[in-house]
């Protein structure tokens, strides 16, 4: 009640203030009217009853205003009239309001930008019901076989059903994996982005169909009985005719019909990336879900409403031991396997991202910090030309308080327009920001099980986080809330500076004259602004230098001029025999055609990050401990294979079409696993086994290659053996084509002789080896451009506020100088004297901004490739350049001075 | 009786006591406040007027304009419901206050 009569009073006196002050003048002359009356009623004349009863008013006016006190509209009132000076001093100088406005936009528009990613990656919550309540179950290994890989993370399924039938704490569980099918049937084959789901899936997720039903949990009971199919909103649209009737009808996916089931809703992107479709685990024989060694499945749950984190962290631990009795396995340690239970929110980042992505945080704050220097600077000066009018009204009473208030409110006003502006700068930003997007290169496709991006250590919620990079409501609160604080940092220095003041200096001295005093604070700024650029241009110059040190690397394969594309033949047709004669005819078939080099096949290419690997046994050493034997990575490949890359074979032989299932298994190892294997020995001819069909009795080394990197572009290659794909077949490969023309341009050339062969089997993935050894470098050229752009947007910033305060002081000294030269000095000498001064600001700046570099490019040091944080050579050259800039900046408004005649100058006094 | 001024933060209560035997204007207010006091309280217009709006502002007091019996028109105050509570609240403080001087005067 009381609330509202307070809130109605306010209102009145915001929408009615005129209103409200007549009432009043009415009610005041009606006061006195009044006294009056009654003065005259006890015998005054009537012109002394009134002039008594105005008297006893003690001056309306001030009567007023009293009144006006009493009510808190005044506060109102007052910011009305400060906003309404604040505008006219903005409106007045157009040309200094917008210079402000355009360094703030810029100061501000980046942060913004890189706040939508951050948001994306780290802050939105995860667009999933209760998200925080979602927890990732992980299987744990203990470090064996000299591995690094301690949280294997993915799951058997009998594992996977132990530790289910054994928990109370989760509401819902699930399996999911990528992989990819082939749909057939009408129109043309196309190979589906798929993820492999037990029908806890949705439910986990809180995500229900759009149309028709996800998995019922029988279907999660028998293998191989229920084949259903998911389908996202885009294919239903894309391939399925948008018909509300397809549920219940099927589609041939690798050959097999599934019924679809139903349509999801738009938009819907699992955990493990953008898919097409949604399949049951159980779609697999049991011989396959059986497999307990079979790690294949992440696993994700949901959290009964009553359990707490900490009891779900716990009780995963307990699990984990269960599970570990349950499923044996001998380790050379002999510690067990376990499990552990983490919240997905708080995973959901890459560390490497999010390292990434704060350093980036951290750089576009030192260009606000920049750009707030550069507009305080401003500010300064052109306070100083204000001192008499704000030294006036201070003398005519307004308060100091009143003073600061009313400029700081200015300063509101700028950064509010800098902030609107900057909104323009953001959302260039972002869509810049989408153009090199680590996630979109990512993207395209390839979010097959081996090669998931894992060249770029994406997970699905990284992917998800990075595809929702925009300017939303989010980003526009952030956007006020920089601008706000952006106002605080610039608008204290000419408030204080007012504060300051002593009305009776600012009163007697000209503007000019009082001001040389301020240079020792303008100087300050200066020096801050050199360090901070400083800082920004040493992590780029490092950032570049990394890059252009992994782009360099050689990766042990000629990525220029080769088509790869990836097939699947379904396991249905994939007997060993028919996969090998039809990767021959395939080879021979494309080989034959116009502008074709080479063509050969393997199971996986240079920098896919992660090929495969199995253990290694020396038949003719002792036999080492079950759970101790060394492993090595495993590719397998066709005869032509090293032929295409042009990896050069060092010793013995590569492949032949001879070596065939029923000749003895051969294998080629690279130089880094003959020289960690066979040290001092020749390996040709040694009798090795290898962990996979058919090789782990008896295989026999016939050559050496060239090291290639697998994994990531800054990682040296790991000891490597190669197989014959003819000797190990394979369904699922690339197909590898070093052309004489554009390599793109072979593609339908290729899809052509595919289809000759099997008109069902669709080819995808189709790349340029190129365009994969760039995309493993993605990341860091990313990093790498945008701290560079940053970068260049500090310096060009430092280097206007340089200029801005030089001038500002050569200005104020053109009088000295005047004097100088007509005693005199040589225009040089003038020069000379105002670029001194300049050069001790910039060492000054350099030598601040050197400590805070050698600090802040710790933060690099994870993501540098090849080059030290602390890399003396980056730091020279961007001190040189740094200081080359400055002087350029202080020597343009220096040479200005000097050129000025000197009885000009005088007169002007 | 001799002239005072009013005691510190007792105008508020003063108003409100008067303004509760019916609504009445600012001029009326004074007036009354001079008689119930032989002329001893005495509020200038400077004084009143900003208290008047203080505390219509805060919700005790609405007001509306009517003819006074000289025929004017004036602007009539009247306590809400919010400044009957203030009211009791205000004098049963009084009270207290009162009574504790006097105990401390006679007790001395």
């Amino acid at each position: 009640m009381i609330l509202l009569d307070r809130f109605k009073s306010l209102a009145r006196w915001i929408l009615r203030r005129s209103h409200v002050e007549a009432e009043l003048d009415r009610e005041l002359s009606s006061y006195v009217e009044m006294s009056a009356d009654s003065r005259i009623r006890d015998g005054e004349t009537p012109d002394e009853a009134r002039r008594q009863a105005r008297m006893a008013l003690r001056g309306v006016e001030q009567t007023k205003e009293r009144i006006r006190t009493e009510r808190w509209g005044v506060q109102l009132d007052r910011f009305r009239q400060d906003l309404h000076y604040g505008w006219r001093s903005i409106v007045r100088q157009p040309g200094f309001t917008a210079i402000i406005v355009l360094t703030l936009a810029i100061g501000i528009g980046v942060n913004t930008a890189i706040y939508t990613v951050v948001d994306a990656t780290m802050l939105r919550a995860l667009p999933f019901t209760e998200p925080d309540r979602l927890m990732k179950i992980s299987l744990t290994r203990p470090a064996d076989r000299g591995s690094a890989i301690v949280d294997l993370a993915i799951w058997s399924y009998p594992k996977y059903e132990t530790f289910r039938r054994n928990q109370q704490v989760f509401e819902h569980t699930a399996l999911y994996r990528a992989i990819t099918l082939n749909l057939t049937g009408e129109g043309e084959p196309e190979r589906l982005r798929t993820e492999e789901v037990s029908a806890g899936y949705f439910p986990v997720l809180g995500v229900g169909a759009e149309i028709g039903r996800t998995f019922l949990p029988e279907e999660d009971a028998i293998p191989e009985k229920d084949f259903v199919v998911v389908v996202s909103r885009d294919l239903w649209e894309r391939r399925l005719g948008a018909d509300p009737a397809v549920i219940g009808k099927t589609i041939t996916l690798d050959s097999k019909k599934y019924t679809v089931a139903g349509v999801l809703p738009a938009g819907f992107q699992g955990l493990s990336g953008p898919a097409d479709i949604w399949v049951p685990v159980h779609r697999s024989p049991a011989s396959d879900l059986d497999q307990q060694w079979a790690h294949a499945w992440q696993f994700v749950a949901r959290l009964n409403s009553d359990v707490s984190v900490e009891q779900a962290k716990s009780a995963a631990t307990a699990l984990g031991k269960i599970v570990d009795e349950a499923h044996k396995s001998p380790t050379s340690s002999g510690a067990g396997w376990g499990a552990k239970a983490e919240v997905l929110n708080e995973i959901r980042v890459d560390p490497m991202i999010r390292n990434s992505v704060l350093v980036l945080f951290g750089a576009v704050t030192c260009v606000l910090l920049i750009a707030c220097v550069n507009v305080a600077n401003l500010l300064l000066a052109r306070a100083t030309s204000r001192r008499r009018e704000i030294a006036i009204r201070t003398a005519i009473g307004a308060g100091r308080a009143r003073v600061v208030r009313q400029l700081l409110t200015e300063s509101v006003l700028l950064a509010l327009l800098g902030g609107a502006a900057s909104l323009f700068v953001a959302y260039l930003s972002v869509s810049g920001l989408n153009i090199i997007n680590p996630a979109g290169n990512a993207l395209g496709f390839g979010t097959g099980p081996s090669v998931l991006p894992a060249s770029w250590r994406l997970s699905g919620l990284t992917l998800l986080g990075l595809s929702s990079i925009r300017v939303d409501s989010n980003a526009l609160v952030f956007t006020f809330a920089i601008a706000i604080l952006a106002a605080m940092l610039f608008g204290l220095a000419p408030a204080w500076q007012a504060v300051r003041t002593q009305v009776s200096d600012a009163l007697k001295k000209k503007d000019d004259q009082a001001v040389g005093l301020r240079f020792r604070g303008k100087a300050g700024l200066v020096v801050v602004e050199i360090a901070l650029a400083f800082i920004l241009l040493t992590g780029a110059g490092l950032a570049i230098k990394s890059l252009a040190r992994l782009v360099s690397t050689p990766i042990g394969i000629n990525a220029a001029n080769v088509l790869t594309v990836r097939l699947g033949i379904p396991p249905e047709a994939a007997n060993p025999e028919r996969i090998v004669g039809f990767f021959e005819q395939l080879e021979q078939r494309v080989a034959a055609q116009a502008g074709v080099v080479s063509t050969s096949l393997g199971t996986c290419h240079a920098l896919a990050g992660f090929c495969g690997s199995g253990i290694i046994l020396f038949r003719d050493r002792p036999e080492v401990p079950r759970g101790t034997e060394p492993t090595i990575g495993i590719l397998r490949v066709s005869p032509s294979y090293f032929a295409t890359m042009e990896t050069p074979v060092i010793r013995g032989r590569s492949f032949t079409n001879g070596d065939r299932r029923d000749t003895p298994k051969v294998v080629v190892i690279n130089e880094t696993a003959a020289q960690r294997y066979f040290p001092g020995e020749d390996p040709i001819g040694k009798p090795i086994g290898l962990g996979i069909n058919g090789f782990g009795q008896r295989a026999e080394i016939i050559g050496v290659v060239a090291d290639v990197r697998y994994g990531l572009l800054d990682q040296p290659a790991g000891p490597d053996a190669y197989v014959s794909l003819l000797q190990a077949p394979q369904a699922n490969v690339y197909l590898f084509a070093r052309t004489g023309i554009n390599p793109i341009a072979l593609t339908p050339v290729v899809r052509q002789q595919v289809a000759a062969l099997n008109r069902d089997l669709p080819i995808y993935d189709v790349r340029t080896m190129a365009n994969r050894v760039s995309n493993a470098a993605a990341r860091a050229r990313f990093s790498a451009i945008l701290l560079g752009v940053f970068a260049a947007i500090a310096m060009a910033l430092a280097a206007i506020g340089i200029y801005g305060v030089m001038s500002y002081m050569v200005r104020q000294r053109t009088r000295e100088a005047g004097i100088r030269m007509a005693l005199g000095a040589r225009s040089q000498d003038v020069v000379w004297h105002e670029v001194r001064r300049a050069a001790v600001l910039i060492c000054a700046g350099t030598l601040l901004g050197l400590v805070g570099a050698l600090a802040a490019t710790q933060a690099l040091a994870s993501s540098l490739y090849e080059v030290k944080p602390h890399d003396p050579q980056t730091y020279v050259m961007i001190a040189v350049l740094l200081a080359a800039v400055a002087l350029l900046a202080s020597y343009v408004p220096a040479r200005r001075a000097s050129t000025v005649d000197p009885a000009i100058t005088l007169r002007t006094e | 009786m001799a002239k005072m001024d009013i005691p510190q933060g007792t105008l508020d209560m003063l108003i409100l006591t008067i303004l509760s035997r019916g609504s009445l204007h600012g001029y009326g207010i004074s007036q009354r406040l001079a008689e119930l006091t032989q002329d001893g309280f005495q509020v200038n217009p400077g004084s009143l007027f900003p208290a008047l709006y203080k505390l219509e502002q805060d919700g005790k007091l609405q007001s509306e304009w009517a003819a006074s019996e000289s025929n004017r028109n004036a602007k009539y105050y009247s306590l809400t419901r919010a400044g009957r509570k203030q009211l009791e609240r205000e004098r049963e403080r009084w009270n207290r206050v009162t009574h504790m001087i006097a105990s401390v005067l006679e007790g001395a």
